[in-house]
């Protein structure tokens, strides 16, 4: 069945806190890219995400993460599906690592955001209340620097790029109609 | 002697991190730390040599969850030091953007943060799924104040339509109109949620606090008024640090503040409540009252109806200057920047919050000081655990440790805006 509607891209992240500003900066890179698809930035508060996800085919989140691996390692994650697909890249983007790990988001990795009601809240609560879009994609991109600031590292900043062409290849499959993500295994 | 250490390395269900470490003697509270390990005042330093007109979107990315209650106490700051007062609708319309803040803090706080502990859940997922329609009452109901402030703010994060003087842009009367329906099933949602956090288990707890608030005449605070509390304290902002002041503790990077002689003090919602109740909304007074609720409350447990009847109050003021609302002729009066310095008090969903500028004659800022509402509440907070926990310590360790993380978020302590960070460690025996 082909999708309802066009996906939507929200990066998430602080613009103050160096390397968490990884997803803002990569929703940046990917509006002119995508005219056809909403990308949208947001703070990381998980009610109003839960708002701006609601009634949603298909959604892409960029986070930072933190404790998750290498500075500027990316993960991918399904959290639609019943087992999580976990996608690994290394700083080429090239992929290390695929494998299905656990059904929720392990949150301590988005957590570098203060918010006590944040990411991997969003996505459980939505869970529990049916409120989830068909599909819901988190990419993590791995930071090393969390003081205040403006810059990201340079393995974040390589990494923010591979990322924006990850989504732009994933939301042209998802415009072309396919269901669900080429890349992860069926269930 | 029996000595016990009890711990919670990372209190949950707060804004920001941070930890509590008490230690029991002998069925004695011996020691109680509010441990805040974030470096402070980065935002202070940060402000110094940048223009007057930029410092209220600056201070306001301190906390993404009151960035109004920053951009008030700024531009309110500014307005002062250069002698103009904004009134009028604009003055509405900024008491109409802090009740769209207070809608949503407060809401989160109730339904997301402080709700799973009095009804026995370790969070608001598992609450959900015993409780969807209560959980689904408080998205909605947050989602009212996210309306008026993405109205007036221009975004619903970090808005920026604030300016000293004004807005950027007023609304017309239709814009306003289109938030009217919503408010009124907001209005229904929260008496809702004033009866169903009425009806609450609540431990019999109770202390004679020092309540500190903003207190005006003819209305529920925002940001106007002179500065108050219940043992006869009644001054001008701009006295502020003479009769407050703050002090470094060791255990703590976030100021501890006292008022007078060392003594602790309470800003917040009961604060807010105990010293204004007259002010209140005729609505918001009766379902005060048919919660039980004193006209004074001094069960800290009990914030949670006070918040609830002040996210009716919101709803119902929100209301009303919608209602009475003719757009402004200009959305922000002038205001040339002179040489001196500004005072501001405003009342964040969490209590009073300080600022103080010194600026040029350009309206360059020399040096600049913010007081948040959780450091002012840090002693009061290790004062509570330290009266609480001997009348808890026949519990089991994790259910003690949970009654403290419940006293603690009593306070909806924003340690992002305090500093950034909190744990939980309990040493007993």
């Amino acid at each position: 069945m082909p999708r309802q509607s066009k996906p939507v891209v929200i990066g998430i992240g602080n613009s103050y806190r160096s390397d968490d500003s990884a997803g803002l900066v990569a929703a940046r890179l990917l509006r002119p890219q995508l005219p056809n698809c909403s990308v949208l930035e947001h703070d990381g508060e998980g009610t109003s995400l839960m708002e701006l996800w609601t009634g949603e085919d298909c959604v892409l989140v960029i986070d930072a993460t933190r404790g998750a691996a290498a500075p500027g390692s990316i993960t991918r994650f399904d959290v639609t599906l019943d087992g999580t697909s976990n996608l690994i890249l290394d700083l080429t983007g090239i992929k290390v690592t695929r494998n299905i790990i656990r059904c929720a988001l392990p949150a301590a990795m988005f957590h570098g955001s203060t918010h006590a009601f944040s990411l991997p809240e969003a996505i459980e609560l939505s869970r529990t209340l049916s409120r989830l879009p068909h599909q819901l994609i988190i990419y993590g991109v791995e930071g090393q620097d969390f003081q205040p600031g403006t810059n990201l590292s340079p393995a974040v900043k390589v990494a923010v790029n591979s990322v924006v062409k990850e989504v732009i290849e994933e939301v042209s499959h998802d415009l072309a109609g396919l269901v669900g993500s080429p890349r992860v295994p069926s269930r | 002697m029996k000595t016990k250490t009890i711990k919670v390395d990372y209190l949950a269900r707060v804004e920001g991190e941070g930890g509590v470490y008490i230690k029991v003697r002998d069925n004695q509270v011996v020691d109680v730390k509010l441990k805040i390990f974030e470096p402070p005042r980065f935002f202070e330093a940060l402000l110094r040599g940048r223009s007057f007109a930029e410092a209220h979107d600056i201070t306001s990315r301190i906390c993404g969850i009151c960035p109004i209650a920053y951009q008030m106490s700024a531009v309110h700051a500014m307005e002062d030091a250069f002698g103009v007062q904004v009134d009028g609708q604009l003055r509405a319309l900024r008491r109409l953007i802090y009740c769209g803040e207070w809608i949503e803090s407060h809401t989160l706080h109730v339904y997301m943060l402080h709700a799973p502990d009095f009804l026995g859940y370790p969070d608001v997922i598992r609450m959900a799924k015993d409780h969807p329609a209560i959980v689904q009452r408080g998205l909605h109901l947050k989602k009212a104040g996210n309306a008026i402030v993405t109205l007036l703010g221009g975004r619903e994060i970090h808005p920026v339509n604030v300016r000293v003087g004004g807005f950027y842009r007023a609304p017309s009367r239709d814009q306003l109109a289109t938030l009217t329906e919503q408010l009124k099933a907001a209005r229904d949602a929260a008496w809702e949620t004033v009866r169903w956090t009425a009806a609450m288990p609540f431990p019999d707890f109770e202390r004679d606090y020092t309540f500190v608030a903003i207190h005006h005449p003819d209305e529920y605070p925002f940001n106007r008024g002179r500065l108050v509390s219940n043992t006869g304290l009644d001054i001008g902002v701009n006295e502020y640090e003479v009769n407050f002041t703050e002090e470094h503790v060791a255990h703590s990077n976030a100021l501890h503040s006292t008022l007078r002689q060392q003594r602790a003090y309470f800003v917040g919602p009961l604060a807010r409540y105990a010293l204004n109740f007259n002010q209140l909304s005729p609505l918001a007074r009766q379902a005060a009252m048919e919660a039980g609720l004193e006209r004074v409350c001094r069960n800290p447990f009990k914030s949670i109806i006070v918040r609830s009847v002040e996210i009716l109050y919101a709803c119902d003021e929100a209301l009303r200057i919608i209602e009475q609302y003719q757009p402004p002729e200009k959305a922000a009066i002038d205001v040339p920047p002179r040489e001196g310095t500004g005072y501001a008090c405003t009342e964040a969903p969490r209590g009073i919050l300080y600022h103080r500028y010194r600026l040029d004659k350009e309206g360059t800022i020399l040096d600049a000081k913010i007081v948040p509402p959780t450091s002012q509440n840090q002693k009061t907070i290790e004062q509570d655990l330290g009266e609480f926990v001997p009348k808890f310590l026949n519990l089991p360790d994790n259910d003690l440790r949970w009654r403290c993380e419940q006293a603690v978020r009593n306070y909806d302590p924003c340690i992002s805006c305090a500093t950034h960070y909190l744990r939980l460690e309990m040493d007993r025996a």
